[in-house]
């Protein structure tokens, strides 16, 4: 090995930086400590590559986020409510079908952000968007990156993006109203 | 235009650009819609209390033990 690593030292300056990454995307506290070992695991192989045009940091941050796009690409879950749940495709076509249309009532919670039961429910949520959703929705709509960033990382054109933002906040808009608003 | 195609529009808006005709049409029928109305002023909320999830990210941490543990068994796959 040419290029020397210090082990400890990696783990005591990135591993809480890596795990916070990836438990923000897949929810699961051993799956993503397994990302934290495997991201270390590939970073000690291909650190000769390493050419140090990016921190050490950014550079295992990218390993992680291929592992779990990869992780995604696997097993895409099913989660996706279909767009006829919230739209109607009978009588008045595409108008909100009343069950689920919006109530408007967020307002009621415009100042109570930081509350913790609000981001509890608000990540049960996020957890229950499909995975391939939610790694972009983490990116564009939580840590507001550029969207063309965006899209160049997860792959995908800007139409796709907007699909998808607009599929994912209905999705979240009528969970959180029913797990919180109405609990 | 019809709630879906709105609802769409909205949410197009927060993360890009949109045309004129699409920003004539949804002011257009947002005076019409109550619904979409209050679709417009949630998302708006939502939109808010995801971006601040961001900071409270930064208070998720690993154990030093568990970093220990990991120390040595990166080392022993070295």
């Amino acid at each position: 090995m040419s290029k020397a690593i210090d082990i400890s030292d990696w783990v005591d300056q990135y591993a809480d930086a890596l795990y916070a990454y990836a438990f923000s995307r897949v929810d699961d506290a051993d799956q993503a400590k397994d990302f934290v070992q495997e991201t270390f695991l590939a970073g000690i192989k291909s650190f000769e590559t390493f050419e140090g045009k990016s921190s050490v940091k950014t550079w295992l941050i990218a390993i992680l986020k291929r592992k779990i796009i990869d992780f995604y690409r696997q097993k895409e879950a099913r989660k996706t409510t279909p767009l006829s749940h919230f739209f109607r495709e009978k009588g008045r076509v595409g108008h909100w079908v009343m069950e689920s249309a919006p109530q408007g009532n967020y307002n009621e919670i415009e100042n109570d952000f930081d509350n913790k039961e609000l981001q509890e429910a608000l990540n049960t949520c996020l957890s229950l968007l499909p995975g391939k959703w939610k790694g972009i929705v983490m990116d564009k709509l939580v840590e507001d990156k550029d969207s063309d960033e965006v899209c160049k990382e997860h792959d995908i054109t800007s139409s796709n993006l907007w699909v998808i933002v607009h599929r994912a906040k209905l999705q979240l808009r009528e969970c959180l109203e029913k797990k919180w608003m109405n609990a | 235009m019809s709630c879906k195609k709105a609802s769409y529009i909205i949410e197009k808006r927060e993360v890009s650009k949109i045309s004129l005709w699409e920003k004539l049409s949804l002011k257009f029928h947002l005076v019409i819609c109550a619904l979409c109305r209050k679709y417009e002023s949630d998302s708006k909320i939502l939109g808010k209390i995801l971006k601040s999830l961001h900071k409270h990210q930064h208070e998720t941490h690993l154990s030093n033990e568990y970093k220990e543990e990991l120390k040595n068994s990166l080392k022993i796959s070295e």
